[in-house]
């Protein structure tokens, strides 16, 4: 035992990464030690304790207790850690469940139902993509009418008092309109509903990854993500309204395809047969793809968004649908956005972001050795983004816990956006001439009549409005050290403003960055080459944006197709692309996108897309999970109940133990078995049977319950302590074979990690158990299981480290 | 057929005095800029109908681009250009409708005929031009809806701004010896805020054509900058700087009190239980983890799976096997 414990202290502390079972010689990727020491820095040791578990009693309850809740922790950690992963969250069950009811069922319903389920989820789909649609028309339409209340008031002071004297009662109208529209959706997004916090896009791609994301497709979610986005937006935060729209996609189709909200507790008693987490995830997959087409008029952007985060579960049909409800939402929008703004009947208003029309976007083929520069400092200017962003996450986690804090700093950091948005349209005093009036409210300020505050034109208008003049203003609109000191500001206002408790989306903020410094970029090569025909700032600002924005998320396919598609240029695309590989490559030489980032820190138990290389050696044994918790096919209900409220799992193998074969030799740890494999039977399902005790009858208790009682708790069932037994039925043994999967997906266990891992990722699975050659159950794999091992590649190294799980924390 | 051509060649004469007339009143009206208007060619009186048409296009439409382009700056294409570009449209209308003597539609005599579209080029290059400077928001629109005269808006403001300038030239001379603001921006200064506050007043509900959005911008310009009248408008705004200097610590105060007053929280570590056995290397591992199973059936029962009895017999040796390992 004592050697165990040395031996588990030195596979942390030297960070080496994978089970003792590998040899020293196989690691020849371990010059990670610094990089593993620097990541262990934060943590402290404090406890530790002796395992005092022998791992031959595991009959008895009191000691799974024992070894449940206190053997098991030996130290903690600060929190604000990456290599860390929650035990709070749990995977969705893909797998569908096949036990003798379904079986039932199936054969009863027979092809009718199947023509059904296909035409309603055509359907569906057609529904998500109009509904999508309408949540991005709502979200546009309130940003753009509050925000033109919100500054011709602003212009309207500004152009009286910077006569009078009298600058700080505008100063005071802006910081108060930021103030209290973002009080709004913060106190929503702090007190209301957490999840809607950010862009959303990191928690859809966990969950189209298969973890469950508690809350995230509620009802609830998307109007505080709504009204969230609306209000940081108007407040003048600097975020953006896609990501948040993608989220919404998401949710608006869970919603749909379940036909029931327990927000509204209304169950409206359609698509029960849709109620189950696999059915669940294509829709929303489709969802997000409809979101990111409203977002960006980009439908085939937002398909493969879709493919890129849940790549995994993919089908031809599948694909089909969800281009289906990308065009939908797409052209849904553009209908309504074309008639609102006076075009009824064109389609001119293609998604939330649009780039405008580019008069011409020619370029020579030597620039794209100017595109592979600004994609090299776009990945540069992304890695710092997220490197101070982490750090800054890392320090929001430890210290801004309270939420009224939290409210407090998104309050401050609005007031904050306000004045240094004055303070330089104060102190830049650079003006042009106002022309044929290029922007909406242009500031008078100090210039001459007649002219406008150049400054003032970033500022007075959204950010999405502003990377449109970046792209589209005529040459000499902004000179060279204004637009780099609004570079430098915006850069260090989105770096700030990213992970607030707000909701608001990344991509607006990078990309107006992005275009400030490409086209200051181009303005420095159109003093360089003067003459020369291909220099359009425009354009550089055009890649700027798309180097900048690539450097901080490091999205591939689906961010390049986005990006050709809101140009609406396919011969534009080999730059895009070219500036976008670079960014990045650049980019991930340093440090991981800021969403990966964002998912590492909340120490979700995300799946890459590939095992570990060089782990073929690590068999099942090493990193199942042990001892198993098991159930017999015949158990008593007290069994049952002591069992769920002294566990957290949610798989029990279901085992026959009078044909196990007892271990005479060997001892403690040597692949000990739990009994012989009959099936396997989740916790959701144990508790529906506990909650329908009544129904059944005798002293062996066996009855037909039909499948929809399971589904008609789904998602959300309640917990063990909810459901009550009533004492005199824990004596009564349950026969849990019908209810059982009776064959669940078994793993030999000298099974290598990467075939493990594939069969996981491909199927989705949840539970995997371990057996040895009798079919005895001697381990389970899970999703924490796998995710332990981390692939990093870093400054030219690359290694497998191993992430340590965090204890749930209860309430 | 003979009546038609007479009637064509009549209109088209009709067209052309009426053409001449226009002009000449202009000419006259100017009196000093006889060379707004230039004739380029004679109209050849021989050509047939819808030549003949072709060649009174050629000059209205030249007529058109002479009026704009010398209008050019300061802008004043909208008021200036009016007839020459009615006349071209009316010209144009004309090939579009009518037929020669051969009663064959002059449209398909003269357009859609080759690849240059000379005619139809130069047509929608006057159309682009007169939409771009947006001339029809300055005209109240005839039955036809074509433009008739200025409105209402935009004779107000020529009137705010024929008086302001008076006033501005009226006192010019006085400016030289001073550098700002000179006695003519006090004189005038309550007709120039007349003017722009009229001009803003207006804007908002309908806005106006080029000419008068140029009108603006070079009034104002020429009021800042050429007459230097409001000069020095940056002023020390002291509540503002302090107003904007609190705000900009309060992130540094906000973050430096959370930082000392709460304190750092932990999280405790679950170590996950491992079935882990200590081999010294990785090969040995694996046939110790092969053995190490059947080992562990001394005696099997009976009903155990036929796999179990299988592997009972071989069991022996490795029994042995394990036992030298382990030493």
């Amino acid at each position: 035992m004592y050697v165990f414990q040395a031996k588990e202290k030195s596979t942390i502390y030297d960070g080496v990464v994978l089970p003792q079972l590998v040899p020293k010689k196989t690691m020849a990727i371990k010059e990670r030690m610094n990089h593993a020491n620097s990541n262990y820095s934060d943590t402290e040791p404090l406890v530790r304790e002796e395992d005092p578990e022998d791992f031959d009693d595991t009959n008895s309850l009191e000691n799974h207790r024992h070894s449940v809740s206190k053997s098991q922790i030996t130290e903690s950690i600060v929190i604000g850690s990456l290599n860390i992963i929650d035990s709070k969250f749990e995977s969705l069950d893909y797998e569908t469940c096949e036990n003798s009811l379904e079986i039932n069922e199936q054969t009863s319903k027979g092809y009718k139902l199947v023509v059904k389920k296909s035409l309603a989820r055509w359907f569906i789909f057609l529904a998500i993509g109009v509904l999508t649609a309408f949540v991005g028309i709502f979200i546009d339409i309130s940003i753009e009418e509050l925000s033109n209340l919100k500054y011709s008031v602003i212009k309207r002071y500004m152009d009286d008092c910077s006569a009078n004297n009298c600058l700080y009662i505008p100063f005071y109208i802006w910081t108060g309109i930021n103030v209290v529209t973002v009080i709004i959706g913060s106190l929503l997004v702090t007190y209301v509903e957490p999840i809607a916090l950010g862009s959303g896009i990191p928690q859809v791609k966990c969950y189209l990854n298969g973890v469950k994301m508690p809350r995230i497709v509620r009802i609830k979610t998307l109007i505080v993500k709504t009204i969230g986005v609306i209000s940081s937006v108007v407040g003048g935060l600097a975020g953006g309204k896609e990501g948040p729209m993608i989220h919404a996609g998401a949710v608006v189709a869970a919603g749909i395809s379940q036909g029931k909200s327990t927000t509204l507790k209304r169950d409206f008693g359609v698509f029960a047969y849709f109620r189950e987490d696999h059915e669940k995830r294509d829709f929303v997959s489709g969802g997000a793809a409809a979101g990111v087409a409203a977002a960006f008029g980009a439908p085939v952007g937002g398909v493969l968004f879709s493919l890129e985060e849940g790549a995994s579960f993919w089908n031809q049909s599948l694909t089909w649908r969800i281009f289906f409800a990308s065009i939908v939402s797409t052209f849904t929008l553009n209908i309504v956005l074309s008639a609102y703004h006076g075009h009824p009947g064109e389609l001119t208003y293609s998604g939330l972001l649009n780039f405008g029309k580019f008069e011409s976007l020619n370029y020579e083929l030597f620039e794209l050795v100017l595109f592979v520069l600004m994609g090299a400092i776009g990945g540069l200017l992304g890695s710092l983004f997220n490197y101070c962003n982490y750090k800054l996450t890392v320090f929001r986690m430890r210290y801004i816990r309270a939420k009224w804090l939290k409210v407090v700093e998104a309050v401050t950091v609005a007031a904050f956006s306000a004045s240094i948005a004055m303070l330089m349209i104060y102190f830049l005093d650079e003006c042009n001439p106002l022309g044929q009036d290029p922007t909406k409210y242009p500031l008078q300020m100090y210039c001459g009549d007649g002219e406008y505050n150049t400054i003032g034109a970033l500022w007075m208008q959204v950010p999405e409005a502003s990377v449109r003049s970046l792209f589209h203003d005529p040459e000499g609109s902004q000179n060279m050290q204004t637009l780099f000191l609004f570079v430098v500001v915006y850069y260090l206002l989105s770096i700030w403003t990213y992970g607030l408790s707000v909701s608001a989306g990344l991509f607006i903020p990078c990309l107006l960055t992005g275009a400030a410094w490409g086209r200051l970029f181009g303005i420095g090569l159109e003093s360089l080459f003067p003459d020369a025909e291909w220099v359009m700032p425009g354009k550089y600002a055009l890649v700027g944006a798309a180097a900048h924005l690539g450097g901080v998320v490091r999205m591939t396919i689906s961010l390049t197709v986005i990006m050709i598609e809101a140009t609406g240029n396919i011969s534009f695309g080999l730059p895009l692309m070219v500036t976008l590989i670079t960014a990045k490559w650049v980019g991930d030489f340093f440090n991981e996108g800021i969403y990966d980032i964002h998912i590492q820190l909340s120490g979700v138990p995300l799946l890459a897309w590939e095992p570990p290389p060089l782990s073929s050696n690590v068999r099942a044994h090493a990193f199942m999970s042990y001892p198993v918790y098991t159930l017999q096919p015949i158990e008593t209900v007290g069994h049952i109940v002591d069992l769920l409220k002294n566990t957290t799992f949610n798989g029990f193998p279901v085992t026959d133990t009078e044909h196990k074969i007892e271990p005479k030799t060997g001892g403690a740890g040597r692949g000990q078995s739990f009994g012989r494999l009959r099936g396997l039977i989740l916790r959701s399902q144990l508790i529906v049977l506990l909650q329908n005790l009544s129904v059944f009858e005798g002293d062996v208790l066996s009855c037909d319950l039909t499948p929809h009682l399971f589904r008609n708790e789904y998602p959300r069932y309640p917990t063990i302590e909810e459901v009550h037994v009533p004492s005199e039925k824990s004596g009564c043994r349950i026969d849990l074979r019908p209810f059982m999967s009776q064959s669940p997906y078994t793993v030999s266990l000298v099974a290598s990690l990467p075939r493990i891992f594939r069969l996981f990722r491909a199927l989705g699975l949840r539970h995997l158990i371990v057996v040895n050659d009798y079919n005895e159950v001697v381990g389970m794999v899970t999703r924490k299981d796998l995710a332990r091992y981390r692939v990093w590649k870093h400054r030219g190294h690359m290694g497998v480290e191993e992430l340590r799980v965090l204890e749930k924390i209860q309430g | 057929m003979v009546s038609s051509q007479v009637l064509i060649s009549l209109y088209y004469l009709f067209e052309v005095l009426c053409f001449v007339l226009v002009n000449c009143t202009h000419l006259d009206k100017k009196g000093n800029n006889d060379s707004d208007f230039v004739v380029v060619g004679n109209i050849d009186d021989d050509k047939d109908g819808c030549q003949y048409l072709l060649e009174s296009f050629a000059h209205t439409s030249a007529n058109f681009t002479f009026c704009a382009i010398s209008h050019a700056r300061p802008i004043t294409l909208c008021q200036q250009c009016k007839d020459p570009y009615l006349l071209t449209v009316g010209v144009h209308d004309d090939i579009l409708k009518l037929e020669d003597e051969a009663g064959e539609l002059c449209k398909e005599k003269l357009l859609n005929l080759d690849r240059l579209q000379v005619v139809e080029g130069g047509f929608s290059y006057i159309k682009n031009l007169w939409g771009r400077a947006e001339c029809d928001l300055c005209y109240d629109k005839g039955t036809d809806n074509k433009p008739l005269e200025l409105n209402q808006q935009t004779k107000e403001i020529l009137h705010l701004y024929n008086l302001t300038q008076e006033c501005i030239d009226k006192h010019q001379n006085e400016t030289s010896m001073y550098h700002n603001d000179p006695p003519v921006c006090s004189e005038c200064k309550q007709l120039y805020l007349d003017l722009n506050s009229k001009y803003n007043e207006l804007k908002d509900n309908s806005p106006f054509c080029m000419d008068i959005t140029d009108l603006m911008n070079s009034t104002r310009y020429e009021w800042s900058v050429t007459i230097k009248c409001c000069l020095e408008r940056q002023k020390p705004e002291l509540m503002f700087l302090l107003a904007t200097s609190i705000i900009s610590v309060l992130p540094v105060a906000l973050y430096i009190m959370a930082c000392s007053f709460s304190g750092k929280k932990k999280q405790n570590i679950v170590l996950r239980k491992r079935v882990s056995i200590p081999y010294p290397n990785e090969d040995e591992a694996i046939h110790k983890i092969d053995d190490a199973r059947t080992p562990l059936v001394d005696d099997p029962k009976p009903e155990s799976s036929v796999n179990g009895n299988i592997n009972a017999g071989a069991s022996q040796s490795n029994v042995s096997r394990i036992a030298e390992g382990d030493q």
